[in-house]
């Protein structure tokens, strides 16, 4: 007989526990007390043991993905067994995916609800058509935030088990409905175009005459960041410098890394390995900048190399930090950066993820941009921003042709106590250690 | 040699009595170790696997009205002092025919008509009260003895210091059983103590201390015998160390990462149960055959008790405040 295999409660603080990995494969047959898949909850990573024999039919929970204790992970049956309908009927939904997948909602087929997507002529317009007709599935505190705030929940797309609309999918969906209008679009359009429930939160909340304004409290965490950007933004004299950087080599080291247990390397962790190191050849770039109104300024340098790097979770931005990382090889702040960065997706990041950093990076190389201008992180002497790879044509010492990988590396600097030559000489040492020309 | 005399002096049939009991305790935790992945299990659990020696070898050495205090990890404690299997499974999953009638749980597992006071899940903390109920004794001129049971983080409290030598004080028949297993939790106890050895710490309240090997029954009896006969003769209480480890985590929650695989296997080979079975067989006091159908039966009866845990009745509200108040005659 087929035996689901559900979470069980492994934290005491919190029933939400984020999936790794899966240790089995379908159709292995595993004894009562082999480990079946690693998960992390909000204290450890540990490995989850089956508490019955058999052979696994089904892995049902899709790695990283942060699911509830109780939720059906696997089902285990007999030998011969073959996948029992039952449990095919019911579709088991990851609490939400650390990982962006925005369309998965909306394409998704029913099981034993076929009949839509079977309908000669259907597509994809039709599937949704139906989804906003149909019954919201929500809890009667969701319904009760959503009818006071004027949100049509046909419109919110919900993450919980069964396409279950959460309180956090309302508060998304507020969040992306209240970011900022382009500039120059007449508001009354704009407010024409808003979907239904969002209409109405508009014009409710106008101020002064003017339509289309919404008031969106900052977070505290956000609110932090917005007073520290302004304040390094007005205090800081920043200066900039930018310089081409070579990637074949990095490129080499990623492809290289991709037959790891823990997969590929990300450019974030090389990148945040290089500037460590370059940051132990330059310690006068590790420190921060002390303002005193009675006696002489001061700078502090840090011998510790902590390194802060910008990951952001919607409108929101976080800046975890790689404790010693100059004293750690790639594949340790590699994993480091994937678990931070997991955390800070979903919210999970305490007080001690962000301390203590003496350097800031930050990246926007997944998007189309070729080199950027970050602001310093308040009050540390540098940052360093990094674009996009692409690919440049590159002519050799003897006028020999070749492509190769580049992408864009731009230093911002606090000129008070970091001289132009200081920066230069950082990035320097930066660049060759991303190439590979200089061996750390 | 030594075992040999040892299992002479207990005689055939406690000896497997106890090889029984240590069966009986792992059976019955390792069954709620996959109860508690089956998400049938609620709360957290602490478990008392690798330690099964300690709790059996003392209490062989206690008689009926003696009394033992236990922690945050009383299912051995429990089983080894003779309260019924049923009854804690019932009180693991809090129904009314658990030994605390549910309200307890896990790690207030006792019965005190059994001789086990409550078990105390605060660490150290039945340290003073197995002091206060050995003074009773002695005043009341009762020839019983108390027994507390407790962990190297124990140790470290200020319970621990206070307790101990108040008893020294008062001569009062105490035994005081530290279950040395290394760590407090996830703490190494080398980090947290200079001394090698718990049991020195007794010099300093002017009682003995004395150490046995807490993976062998026997060597676990014959410590425990001398400080409980000791105590019964009114020569006052002994600290009694027993070195030991626990084959699982702290809790059910614990993937204990923080032992290394070398410690972890070197305790394996300890394991008290394969060792104990091993000199059974040698002085022929048990056959393989008997052991198999030993097992069997221990199987079945913890199944037994749990499912006498799951089928029994939850409390009901008009339980709420039962047990809270004493009748009794207040004199003119």
């Amino acid at each position: 007989m087929a035996v689901e295999i559900k979470m069980p409660r492994l934290s005491q603080t919190t029933d939400e526990v984020r999936f790794i990995r899966w240790l089995v494969q379908e159709g292995e047959t595993v004894k009562k007390g082999d480990p079946l898949c690693e998960v992390e909850t909000d204290k450890v990573t540990m490995e989850v043991e089956s508490f019955t024999g058999g052979r696994v039919l089904e892995l049902i929970t899709r790695p990283d993905t942060v699911i509830d204790a109780g939720t059906v992970i696997a089902v285990l049956g007999g030998p011969k067994e073959k996948l029992d309908k039952k449990h095919k009927i019911k579709e088991y939904e990851p609490k939400h995916q650390s990982d962006k997948t925005a369309e998965t909602a909306v394409n998704k087929t029913v099981f034993g609800e076929g009949n839509i997507s079977g309908q000669p002529g259907s597509s994809e317009k039709k599937t949704v058509s139906t989804e906003l007709s149909g019954d919201v599935r929500a809890t009667p505190l969701v319904r009760n935030i959503a009818r006071k705030r004027g949100i049509d929940l046909r419109l919110v797309q919900g993450t919980g088990p069964g396409r279950l609309v959460t309180k956090r999918d309302l508060e998304q969906f507020e969040r992306q409905a209240v970011a900022p209008e382009p500039a120059g679009e007449p508001s009354g359009a704009s407010v024409g175009e808003a979907p239904l429930g969002i209409a109405k939160r508009l014009q409710d909340v106008s101020e002064e005459g003017a339509a289309g304004k919404t008031i969106h409290e900052l977070s505290p965490s956000q609110a932090a960041v917005a007073r520290n950007m302004s304040r390094s933004k007005s205090v800081i004299p920043h200066y900039y410098l930018k310089t081409a950087v070579y990637a074949d080599y990095m490129i080499e080291h990623i492809e290289r890394s991709r037959s790891r247990v823990d997969g590929k390397l990300s450019v974030y962790s090389l990148f945040i390995y290089a500037a460590a190191r370059a940051l132990r050849t330059h310690p006068e770039l590790n420190g921060f900048f002390r303002a005193d109104p009675v006696r002489e300024d001061r700078v502090v340098y840090m011998e510790d190399i902590h390194i802060g790097f910008a990951v952001e979770s919607g409108p929101q931005l976080f800046v975890p930090v790689v404790r010693n990382a100059d004293r750690k090889v790639v594949e340790e702040i590699d994993s480091e950066v994937k678990r931070l960065a997991a955390k800070a997706k979903s919210g999970k990041l305490v007080p001690h993820d962000v301390r203590s950093g003496t350097f800031t990076v930050t990246n926007l190389g997944i998007y189309p941009i070729d080199e950027f201008y970050a602001i310093i992180n308040y009050p540390q002497l540098g940052i360093l921003a990094m674009g996009t790879i692409g690919k440049t044509i590159f002519i050799d010492d003897d006028d020999t042709m070749r492509i190769r990988s580049v992408f864009t590396v731009t230093g911002s600097f606090d000129h008070r106590c970091v001289n132009g030559a200081l920066g230069a000489k950082f990035l320097q040492t930066f660049k060759q250690i991303m190439e590979g020309v200089q061996a750390v | 040699m030594k075992n040999e005399r040892i299992i002479e002096g207990l005689g055939k049939t406690k000896a497997v009595g106890m090889f029984r009991t240590m069966l009986e305790i792992r059976e019955f935790e390792e069954k709620i170790r996959f109860l508690f992945l089956e998400g049938k299990m609620p709360g957290t659990v602490h478990q008392y696997i690798g330690m099964e020696a300690c709790a059996v070898g003392v209490c062989a050495a206690l008689d009926e009205n003696d009394v033992i205090a236990s922690t945050h990890r009383p299912h051995g404690h429990a089983i080894a002092r003779g309260i019924s299997m049923d009854a804690i499974a019932a009180e693991l999953y809090g129904r009314t025919t658990g030994c605390c009638r549910g309200k307890g749980g896990s790690m207030h597992v006792g019965d005190l008509s059994k001789g086990m006071l409550p078990a105390i899940a605060i660490v150290g903390a039945n340290i003073p009260i197995v002091m206060g109920m050995a003074l009773s004794f002695k005043i009341r001129r009762q020839k019983k003895v108390a027994v507390s049971f407790f962990g190297d983080g124990a140790s470290n409290e200020g319970a621990f210091h206070e307790g101990l030598n108040m008893a020294a004080v008062y001569d009062v028949p105490a035994v005081f059983i530290c279950e040395n297993n290394q760590y407090g939790a996830s703490t190494s106890i080398k980090r947290v103590s200079k001394i090698e050895n718990i049991a020195d710490r007794a010099a300093a309240y002017g009682m003995p201390g004395d150490i046995a090997d807490g993976m062998n029954v026997l060597d676990v009896y014959e410590h425990a015998k001398k400080a409980v006969d000791r105590a019964r003769r009114g020569k006052g209480p002994t600290l009694l160390e027993l070195k030991t480890f626990r084959l699982c985590g702290h809790s059910r929650r614990d993937p204990n990462k923080y032992m290394n695989d070398e410690e972890k296997e070197y305790w394996k080979t300890k394991d008290p149960i394969p060792f104990f079975e091993k000199v059974l067989l040698k002085e022929q006091l048990i056959k393989s055959d008997e052991i198999s159908s030993l097992r069997e039966d221990v199987e079945k009866r913890v199944e037994q008790a749990i499912a006498f845990g799951q089928t029994s009745p939850e409390p009901a509200p008009e339980d709420t405040l039962r047990d809270f108040y004493v009748t009794m005659d207040v004199p003119d």
